[in-house]
């Protein structure tokens, strides 16, 4: 099975904002970070005006372990996105980091075939640089 | 039971043609769809006091044109000149339903008597979903840049969920898509009215976004839809016979936008919605006592 051909896309590229720049630019350094209310210390993402466990507003970014599992995924097979057309087949996925349960991160599955992604896989984040203001969070299996 | 049941009726429904993709302004197929409504029902355009729609364009990354790519209150407004307006809304969530509800609502405070709400679709030539984007703002941030383009993607993530969480298999969906086309082969209006569809056609389709198949996707096409609401009362003088309305529940799941995969979040919109709806519609049960 083939790995999917990430080098002809064009990937649209994130415009941090006032809730999202924090963990873009600890992205941009290789430390993944996330959301964390500091009343009740969940982690969430994407981030929100408010802690989704407890309505807070005193929210911060925390840098967090990076491995977890695959969530869910699906295989795009549709060359629609023009943007995406050259890596089809390829897989999204959505990861549950153990450290942050219920904060559901998407990625793609990359340096695997797409046939790998399945539910429950163990996989660790690693980072792809987009520009020189955007490095993307990214995963890839873990090996046994 | 809701203190409402059966207070509203449904006394009228039109159609306008029907067509893959957009040759006429969308304008004149919601006029076609209204016109034909008012005519089942019996009214004279007149007596209509009341509009409401759910405008949304369904397809993404195309211009929004009123009267084009979308038919808002306003464009229907300045079409049909009402001499009685009394009352209008356009909704954005909860799609149509939310606006038959609201039109509901309004009959019963008694702010307008004879509404009607429409829905009016487009469907642009060319790419349905266009992401030409360079950038990716608000909470597509976090799923454009991984190739999550279009909303099927992120319910095929919540799908992939249920089939191997639960051990299931895409032959049960077959059965959805199958079902449904029946209905539509019994239905003059609708597009597949002639063409049938197999569990064969469905299991052998293209793979679109796994595990969703051609199939799985519904087919866009251009056209309109409109009813006629009024109260119970009035529609026993009414041309057809009344469709009376004995309850609505919709709600949306408690869901941060961006946040995908959850099966879930799904099945808490979808339970809680019908949830509504029957405590609301049944003779015999207390609302809110389920």
């Amino acid at each position: 099975m083939t790995i999917s051909d990430w080098s002809q896309v064009t990937r649209p590229i994130p415009v941090p904002n006032e809730w999202t720049k924090p963990f873009w630019e600890a992205a941009k350094q290789g430390v993944l970070a996330l959301q964390r209310g500091r009343s009740c210390g969940h982690f969430q993402h994407p981030p929100y005006a408010t802690c989704v466990n407890c309505i807070s507003t005193d929210l911060t970014f925390e840098p967090i372990a990076g491995q977890g599992t695959i969530y869910s995924y699906t295989i795009m097979y549709h060359a629609g996105d023009k943007r995406f057309a050259a890596a089809i087949p390829y897989a999204s996925i959505i990861v549950e980091l153990d450290a942050a349960k219920g904060a559901l991160l998407a990625g793609n599955l990359l340096d695997s075939p797409y046939t790998e992604a399945k539910v429950g896989r163990r996989v660790e984040v690693v980072f792809q640089k987009l520009n020189d203001d955007i490095t993307l969070p990214q995963f890839r299996l873990v090996k046994d | 039971m809701w203190e409402n049941r059966c207070k509203v009726a449904v006394s009228g429904v039109g159609f306008s043609t029907i067509t893959r993709s957009a040759e006429i302004p969308l304008a004149a197929h919601a006029l076609q769809a209204v016109n034909a409504a008012v005519e089942d029902s019996g009214l004279a355009m007149s007596d209509i006091d009341g509009l409401a729609t759910y405008a949304e364009l369904p397809a993404t990354g195309h211009a929004i044109v009123d009267g084009i790519s979308i038919v808002s209150v306003n464009c229907m407004m300045a079409m049909l000149k009402l001499p009685n307006l009394s009352w209008h809304v356009q909704v954005e969530t909860v799609n149509i339903g939310g606006a038959v509800q609201q039109a509901v609502n309004a009959l019963l405070a008694g702010v307008c008597k004879y509404a009607v709400v429409w829905r009016a679709m487009h469907n642009p030539r060319g790419t349905y979903q266009n992401l030409p984007g360079t950038y990716a703002q608000g909470a597509a941030q976090f799923t454009a840049p991984y190739g999550f383009g279009g909303r099927g993607q992120g319910m095929a993530v919540a799908y992939t969920r249920w089939l191997e969480r639960h051990n299931q298999k895409r032959e049960k969906m077959a059965t959805l898509a199958v079902t449904q086309r029946k209905y539509a082969n019994k239905n003059p209006h609708a597009y597949f009215y002639k063409t049938p569809l197999t569990r064969e056609d469905y299991l052998n389709s293209r793979m679109v976004a796994y595990p969703f198949c051609l199939y799985d996707c519904d087919i866009p096409v251009q056209g309109a839809v409109a009813i006629v609401l009024t109260t119970a009362e009035r529609a026993r003088d009414l041309k057809p016979r009344p469709a009376y309305l004995a309850g609505y529940g919709q709600r949306l799941a408690f869901e941060v936008a961006g946040r995908i995969g959850s099966l879930s979040s799904y099945m808490e919109g979808g339970s809680s919605s019908a949830r509504l709806t029957w405590e609301r519609s049944h003779p015999r049960r207390r609302h809110g006592h389920l």
